[in-house]
Formats: structure tokens, C-alpha cells, sequence
């Protein structure tokens, strides 16, 4: 795993025209992603999650205000024409979405729409465009995949769709697969095999991952790091590891106490009092402090910005640096 | 979906959002400018221009629109403002007789038919069988068996478009049959009139109304061509329908004599059109954009 | 634990799809509910779990009678429901509430959020008087809203408030006994946490019953007393909580076990995952309705149909061999 980033994002912002101002869905939102790296976003709806993949992915709508910058291998994905956006996207970033059901055209058969991603590509004739779907559907885990080329989406389960979803996410062989909550509607055995399938791909084709989800055992089973997402902001990123066993920002550690979980005896539910603020009436200061157990005045005064801490951790919370020196607040 | 805090007024902060989507709505705004002209006309009109509509006038047969006239005279010297303002309180009542007895019986059979499943066969395939005709032939046909009259044109325009109201509001109950609000009400005992009543008919009410702002056009429309045919109101009472029926005679010679309530039974289509277009984006919920 | 408040006995639900030929007769049946058993003790909690389409919403449906079952007996303090006269069934209706998945479609738009939590009340007949307006506001308070919310319409709510409302209206009654449908999974993680602690504080202090229907058996675990599986209409494995989640031994209870995302990342390790996917209801398989995705399969649970047994205190499983199944690593021989 080379250092380099293959995609960096940058002070992403993007706003929405609301009334007569506008509201930010995303504000200055940073991270990075290496080559085959799984980087995980996380956080509840309306934190930002989703606006921030479709950003990456080019899906905004055009009323959407974008700044900062999308670089992929240090190119500006924001300053790209239609024809190099394309180009890129089906390339060097394929997409997978939620829904299975309506991702997919039900007039063609599977093979149709999967040997059409490959042609769009350029350069195949027929023949070559279906055997190439032949392996994407083997590489996606279908079994005898010759025979489900004739099949139409409404035959095939919602697992078994979100696999040739993936297959043709992965026509272009891309570098960088962005996954907007690829398992939230589907059943916990199929979300079981589809995280590994997504691993394995990593594994075998060297794919980076990224990952939206809201789901923090999702995260605890595939992530290498996690970028935690709420209101608009980034308030934590840490390696998976660093985030369980010492999350910096009260945020995560609340999101972590009220997931339920199989380990141990059944515990109460700790509780994040309250709701998200909604983007049109934000808070003073750090966006949390409303919700916070641990809020105190400075909290109200200005938005934390996001620090480094040790082993790459970074949280937006003023007490972040005194807790990780041991300094009890 | 965003969860976002209360944060709306408590009271008719739903009645407020819904007024300004209509005053933002464009078709809405046209059609109701358009419809309501015509109304105020029908209601005003006559006292405004007290001349009377039937008052013969051998003199000034087939003047031209003028000053003096301004929509100019028919064939016995009628003013044909006065006739075309006159006409459209018959026209206008006729719609608004059609479009009473649709809500009333588009509801009822509706409601039973989405409702009670065992009806639903019985009363759907007739109303298959009513559909299956064309709509102005089918009025045509009971009109012609009614003898003409008003009263036969109500009658059948409302035989006509009953069973299409009521398969609208049929559609619409299933829907909200199956929501879970009902299910708890059935749930915690109510009966079938408090469900229908309380909850599934008030949640029924928009297509119900964009429906009939249709019918009501519709219901002009056909009413015209009924008279037209000599099957609607008696050439004594001057309907749209009449008005055109007694010009075509004299088309070549005196046009204004059909385009006059042409245009009027025109503009009152396109209104009420523009306005039930604009009431299905105004109230239909899965219209509504969230953010989210 | 004293006698059961609620015995479901050999409860079973055939749909009838309409046939794709006009002309036959015979229609395509879904068993979307096969003879499932069980039973809810007073102040008990069980969880149904199991995947879409395994039948456990339905197996709630049938119980509150909202959809009439084909077969077997719904005994509600000790009155079979689905043999009871409609007066008396109604008046029982004021014990039995439902809670369900999506606060979106579970409140009536158009009304209040007071009429909404005293609909149970209305429709058994009482009339609005003063005293309702003000337990109204009681309610509202004890699901941790504001008295002042009662005038306003859903709409104006968070997902979680609305859940909250419909949380007031099926407790209004006062009921014995209430049906919690997927209750919490629409709402957002911090949300969900708090929903799932106001259940469980209203249980301990009214003493009710529940029914929580589900599919994350993380949550069912934080909520439930004892767990009953489902898989394609029928109860695979029914155990106290503590035994299920610890020593599960139905095959497809460990699988799904195995599926539920883990706690920590340092608890990843290869597993054996459930091959295939659930069949359609609609061509259930042969024999044990499971064996095609059983790594134990043999010939008999092709033709045999396992029924529930015993097989340690409080725990009954359907499977021929379930004395084989004990952990540990139960699902590492796929054949």
C-alpha cells in the first residue's frame, strides 16, 4: 500500500438553495482514501453521508453549490468537462447504490445491462461484452453465471441485484468503488455475504472501498478507517481500531453506546439525548454541544476545528488533546 | 429523510404551506384566474348589463360585435352578451348539479367498492360496462331516451362520469386502507363508518377533488354537445350548448354567433383544466420535495 | 413466570395469489404462516425475528385479527379471538395495541396529535371530555414529549417523535398487551436507542406484555426475554435469551447469528457464511423448509418435516439433529 492517496478530498462543501439563503449539507469535509483502502463514512440521516458520495461520484443535482476540491490522483475532479467526468467514471470509479430494485432497468435482462457497461467502455464487439459480464458475474459471486444472463431483474432476489449491481460497478475495473448504504436494505445474511464479498474484492482486485453507511457494526466488520459524519461536519476520523477502543469525540463514543450489540450480557442503551439539529437552525459553537453529557461553555463559543491526535486520530472536539494526554476534563 | 425538530407553528401551519404552494403554482394561478372570470361574469353579468337576453329586436338582427353590441346580435336581434351571460348560469349549473351528484355518489360507491372487497367485483364491472362506451355517446343515448330537458342532461352526464369518479376514489382507498393509521384504528376496535369516516375519506380528498374540477369541465363540455344536438337544455332557455346549436345555421354569415360562446365555453375548459393540473401538483403528497 | 397471557396454537395463513390463467381454478398458495406455536407470559418480552418474507409480521397481523388466519387459535387472556363474537372481540381490542415500523405512515396526517393518541379510546366509544385532553397530555409526557405537542399535526415531527406519538396512542388504553412491529427499525441509531429504553421503561413501570417483532437480533437481545426464530412460515428454535444468543442449535439460528455484524473489529474472523438465499414462500422446499442452505442436510430432511422439540430447559428447536449442533463451530462442513 503506497502512501500516495488516490482520491483526496478537500474542504468539500456543498449547499443547497433553501428559502432565500441556502444550507450547507457539507462543511469542509476532508479526507483521504488509498489505493485499496476501505475507508468507512458513518453517521445518522441528515448527517452529510450520502450528499458527500454523490459529490465524489459527480451525482449531484445542478442546483447543488459545490467548493473545495475532489482529487483523484491529484487531479481536480471538479474542474473536469463532461466528457473526462465520464470518461473517469467508468474507468476508475464505479458506484453502487441502496436500492437493487429500481438501480436496474427492468426491460433488459441482466446480461444486456451488464454487457452495455462493458461496451460503453469502448472497444469490445458483442461477443467479448458478453463474456466479459460472463466473469463479472462469476467475480460477483452468481453462481452458473451463463445461465443468469437471460434473467430479468424481477427474477432475481434483492441480494442476487445488488451482485450485478456490483458486477457492473466493476465492468470498467475501477480503482475506486463508492458504496452508498449497498447492504441497508437487504437481510442480515445477504449484508453477511455481500461485506464479504466487497472485502474480498478488495483483496483479490485491489479495489478501494468507500463506504457509506449508518452502520457501525458494518463499519467493525470491513472498515480500515472511519470518517464519523455529523451535521454537515467530520467531528471524528481514526483508524477502525483507534475508533472502538478510544473514540475522541463524544459524538462517536455516543453513537457506539447506543448501537446494540452481541457482546457480553444485554446492557441498557446509552441514549444521545435529543435529535440532529436540522441544517436551516444550527447551534452556536460545536454543532454536538446541544446533545453533549460532556458540554462545557467554551463548547458554545466557536466550532472546534478538526486536530490531529496521536496514530493519525483526528476529532473536532476542544477536550480531544487534554483526554488523550490523560487530563481529566 | 431529515429529522428535523418541530419547529413549524402549531395551527394551520399545514392549511399555510398549502396556500402558498397554490399561489406558487403557475397552472393553478391561470386556471383560477381564468375560471373564476367566468364565474364572476355568470354570478354579475346580468345585473351589470340588465338588457334581456330573450327581448326580440327585428331590427338589429346580425349586428356585428360594436360598441352598441358588443358581442353583437343573433338571427332575432338578441343581444348576444346578454344570451352568452345568461347561458352560462345554465351551463355553469349544470356542471356544478353534475359534479354534487358525482361527489356524492362517486364517493359512496366508491368507498363501498374500495372498502368492501365483495362489492368490489359487482360494482367495478359495472362500472367497466358504463366505461366502456364512449362518454358523450353514452349521454347521447340516455338523453335521447330521457326526453331533453336539463334535468336529462344532468342525469346523464352524471351517469356518464360517476363510475370514472368512483373508480378514482376507489383507487385512492386502497391505498390508505393498507396504511398502517388505519390498521391501528382497526386495530384498537373502531368501526368500519369511524375508519371510513375519519380515517381513510379525509385522506382521500385530493384526487378526489382534482377529479372533479375534470369532471366539471368535462360536464361543460359534453353539456354543449348534448344541447347542441337538441338533447340538452330547450332552445327557450339559451345553454352554451344552445347558443352554438342556434348559431351553426348562420356560420358563414354571422361567425360571432358560434365563436362567442365557443370561446366562452373554451376558456371555461382550459380554467378549470390549468386548475385541476395545478390542485394534483399542489396536492398530492408524493409531490411534495424533501430534503433530505 | 405465572400462566400465559397470550397462546398462539398451530396459527396458519394461506394467501391466495391470483391465478396468471383466467380459466383454472386453482390458485398459487403462499403459506406465509404454518402452523407456529407459541406462547407470551404477563410482563414477558418475545422477540419474533427473521429474515423479509419469513412470515413474522403477518404472525403479529393475525393475532391482533387484522388479517383473518386460515387455521389454529389466538387465546388472548384465556378467550380464543379468532372464535370470539365481534362485540366482545372489539372490547378485548382495548388490551391488544400495535406499534409499528414506519412513523411516516403510522399517524393520520390529518388529525391532531391528541385525537391520534386518543383514537384507541374514541373507538371504543368514549367522547372527548376534558379529562382525555389532560391524560393526553399525561401520555404525552410519559413517551417523553411536551403537553403542548398534542395541538400540532405529525407532520410537524421528527422520525422519532412520531414514533414517540404512536407509542402514546398504543399505550392510551391502557393495554395488557402490545404488538411492536419492527418498532424501531426506521429510526436513526441514537434515536433508536432511546425508543428502545422508553419500551423498556413503560414495560417495567405498567407491566405490559410484548410481542417484538424484528430482524437485528442485536436489538431483539436488548429487548427481548426469550426468542423465537422464524424461517419460511414456521418457528425453527424458541429459547430464553441468554441460551439463544450462547448456545444456539438450530442450524439456521447459528447462521444468522453468524451473519449479525460485529460488535468490534477485533471479533472479525472468517466465518462460515449461510450459503443461498431464503426460497420463495411461494415453492417452500420439501421436508425441513431450511436443508437447501443446511450444511447438516441429509437425506431425511428432505422428506421430513422436523418438528419442534425440546431439547434443553426452555429451549425447543426444529431439527432432526439437533443434538449435533452444539457449538462449538457448528457450520464449518459444508457438503
Amino acid at each position: 500500500m503506497t502512501d500516495k492517496p488516490l482520491l483526496s478530498v478537500r474542504n468539500l462543501s456543498v449547499g443547497f438553495p433553501a428559502g432565500k439563503g441556502h444550507v450547507l449539507a457539507v462543511n469542509d469535509v476532508s479526507f483521504d482514501i488509498r489505493p485499496g483502502e476501505l475507508v468507512g463514512v458513518v453517521g445518522e440521516s441528515g448527517s452529510g453521508k450520502s450528499v458527500t458520495a454523490l459529490a465524489v461520484m459527480g451525482l449531484l443535482p445542478p442546483t447543488a453549490m459545490l467548493s473545495g476540491q475532489l482529487l483523484f490522483e491529484g487531479r481536480d475532479m471538479l474542474g473536469l468537462s463532461r466528457g473526462q467526468l465520464r470518461q473517469l467514471r467508468g474507468r476508475q470509479l464505479g458506484m453502487i447504490f441502496q436500492e437493487p430494485m429500481t438501480s436496474l432497468n427492468p426491460v433488459f435482462t441482466v446480461g444486456d445491462q451488464i454487457s452495455e457497461a462493458v461496451r460503453a467502455l469502448g472497444g469490445v464487439s458483442r461477443k467479448q461484452a458478453a463474456d466479459r459480464a460472463v466473469e463479472l458475474l462469476d467475480q460477483v459471486g452468481i453462481p452458473s453465471p451463463r445461465r443468469r444472463l437471460e434473467d430479468y431483474p424481477h427474477q432475481m432476489s434483492g441480494g442476487m441485484r445488488q451482485r450485478v449491481m456490483i458486477a457492473i460497478a466493476l465492468a470498467g475495473s475501477p480503482r475506486l468503488l463508492i458504496a452508498d448504504e449497498p447492504t441497508t436494505a437487504l437481510d442480515v445474511t445477504i449484508q453477511a455475504q455481500l461485506l464479504d464479498l466487497l472485502n474480498g474484492l478488495r483483496e483479490r482486485l485491489g479495489t478501494a472501498i468507500l463506504l457509506i453507511s449508518h452502520n457501525m457494526g458494518v463499519m467493525a466488520e470491513v472498515a480500515d478507517r472511519v470518517v464519523v459524519m455529523y451535521a454537515s461536519r467530520v467531528v471524528e476520523e481514526a483508524d477502525i481500531f483507534q475508533l472502538f477502543d478510544t473514540p475522541q469525540h463524544p459524538y462517536s463514543e455516543g453513537l457506539l453506546g447506543s448501537t446494540p450489540d452481541m457482546a457480553g450480557t444485554a446492557r441498557r442503551l446509552i441514549t444521545i439525548p435529543g435529535a440532529m439539529p436540522s441544517p436551516g437552525a444550527l447551534p452556536p459553537g460545536c454543532l454536538f454541544a446541544p446533545r453533549c453529557p460532556k458540554v462545557v461553555d467554551a463548547c458554545t463559543k466557536a466550532q472546534p476545528p478538526l486536530i490531529d491526535l496521536s496514530g493519525g486520530q483526528k476529532a473536532a472536539c476542544i477536550r480531544a488533546p487534554k483526554r488523550e494526554a490523560g487530563v481529566p476534563a | 429523510m431529515t429529522d428535523i425538530v418541530a419547529t413549524a407553528p402549531p395551527r394551520f401551519a399545514r392549511t399555510r404551506a398549502t396556500l402558498r404552494r397554490m399561489f406558487a403554482n403557475r397552472s393553478f394561478m391561470l386556471g383560477a384566474i381564468l375560471f373564476g372570470f367566468i364565474c364572476l361574469a355568470t354570478l354579475f353579468g346580468p345585473m351589470l348589463i340588465p338588457t334581456d337576453p330573450n327581448a326580440l329586436s327585428i331590427r338589429n338582427r346580425f349586428q356585428p360585435p360594436s360598441l352598441t353590441f358588443l358581442l353583437g346580435t343573433d338571427n332575432l336581434g338578441r343581444d348576444m352578451l346578454a344570451r352568452v351571460l345568461y347561458g352560462a348560469r345554465l351551463s355553469l349549473a349544470i356542471g356544478l348539479a353534475v359534479i354534487l351528484l358525482n361527489a356524492l355518489f362517486g364517493v359512496l360507491l366508491g368507498a363501498l367498492a374500495g372498502y368492501y372487497r365483495r362489492l368490489d367485483n359487482i360494482l367495478m364491472r359495472i362500472a367497466d360496462a358504463l366505461m366502456a362506451f364512449p362518454a358523450v355517446l353514452l349521454a347521447i343515448g340516455i338523453a335521447a331516451a330521457l326526453g331533453p330537458s336539463a334535468m336529462t342532461a344532468v342525469i346523464a352526464l352524471s351517469v356518464v362520469y360517476i363510475p370514472r369518479t368512483a373508480r378514482v376514489v376507489r383507487a385512492s382507498i386502497l391505498v390508505v386502507r393498507e396504511l398502517d393509521y388505519v390498521q391501528a384504528a382497526r386495530a384498537a376496535g373502531a368501526t368500519d363508518l369511524r375508519i371510513l369516516w375519519k380515517h381513510i375519506l379525509p385522506n382521500c380528498m385530493a384526487p378526489l377533488i382534482v377529479q372533479l374540477s375534470f369532471v366539471f369541465a368535462y360536464a361543460i363540455l359534453s353539456e354543449a354537445v348534448l344541447s347542441f344536438l337538441g338533447l340538452g337544455a330547450p332552445p327557450t332557455v339559451p345553454s352554451w350548448g344552445v347558443l352554438i346549436s342556434e348559431g351553426r345555421t348562420y356560420m358563414r354569415e354571422a361567425t360571432w354567433l358560434t365563436l362567442v360562446p365557443g370561446i366562452a365555453i373554451a376558456i371555461t375548459v382550459l380554467g378549470l383544466n390549468l386548475l385541476g393540473d395545478g390542485l394534483r401538483d399542489v396536492l398530492d403528497p408524493r409531490m411534495k420535495v424533501e430534503q433530505g | 413466570m405465572s400462566a400465559p397471557i397470550l397462546e398462539v396454537e398451530n396459527l396458519v395463513k394461506h394467501f391466495e395469489l391470483s391465478s396468471d390463467n383466467w380459466f383454472k381454478r386453482d390458485r398459487p398458495v403462499v403459506r406465509a404462516v404454518d402452523k407456529v406455536s407459541f406462547t407470551v407470559g404477563e410482563r414477558e418480552t418475545l422477540g419474533l425475528v427473521g429474515e423479509s418474507g419469513c412470515g413474522k409480521s403477518t404472525t403479529g397481523r393475525l393475532i391482533l385479527q387484522l388479517i383473518a388466519p386460515s387455521a389454529g387459535a389466538v387465546r388472548f387472556m384465556g378467550t380464543d379471538l379468532i372464535a370470539a363474537a365481534p362485540q366482545k372481540l372489539r372490547a378485548m381490542r382495548r388490551d391488544l395495541q400495535i406499534i409499528f415500523q414506519d412513523p411516516h405512515a403510522s399517524l393520520n396526517p390529518r388529525m391532531r396529535v391528541e385525537e391520534i393518541i386518543l383514537e384507541p379510546l374514541y373507538a371504543q366509544g368514549e367522547k372527548p371530555s376534558a379529562a382525555l385532553t389532560n391524560y393526553a397530555g399525561d401520555l404525552l409526557e410519559k413517551v417523553g414529549l411536551s403537553r403542548r405537542h398534542a395541538q400540532r399535526h405529525p407532520h410537524e415531527f421528527s422520525g422519532g417523535q412520531r414514533q414517540r406519538i404512536g407509542i402514546a396512542r398504543a399505550i392510551a388504553p391502557k393495554p395488557k398487551f402490545i404488538i411492536c412491529d419492527e418498532a424501531v427499525s426506521a429510526l436513526d441509531v441514537s434515536v433508536q436507542a432511546q425508543v428502545i429504553n422508553l419500551l423498556q421503561d413503560l414495560q417495567a413501570e405498567l407491566g405490559m406484555s410484548y410481542l417484538f417483532i424484528g430482524h437485528d437480533l442485536a436489538v431483539v437481545r436488548h429487548i427481548a426475554d426469550r426468542i423465537a426464530v422464524m424461517y419460511l412460515g414456521r418457528i425453527v428454535e424458541t429459547a430464553p435469551k441468554a441460551q439463544l444468543y450462547v448456545s444456539p442449535r438450530h442450524p439456521y439460528t447459528q447462521a444468522l447469528l453468524a451473519s449479525v455484524p460485529v460488535s468490534h473489529p477485533r471479533l472479525r474472523h472468517s466465518r462460515k457464511r449461510l450459503r443461498g438465499e431464503m426460497p420463495s414462500p411461494l415453492n417452500p422446499p420439501s421436508g425441513c423448509h431450511f436443508h437447501p442452505r443446511c450444511p447438516l442436510a441429509r437425506d431425511r430432511c428432505r422428506v421430513e418435516d422436523p418438528m419442534l422439540r425440546e431439547i434443553a430447559p426452555g429451549q425447543t428447536v426444529a431439527c432432526h439433529f439437533a443434538e449435533e449442533t452444539a457449538s462449538p463451530a457448528p457450520l464449518s462442513t459444508p457438503s
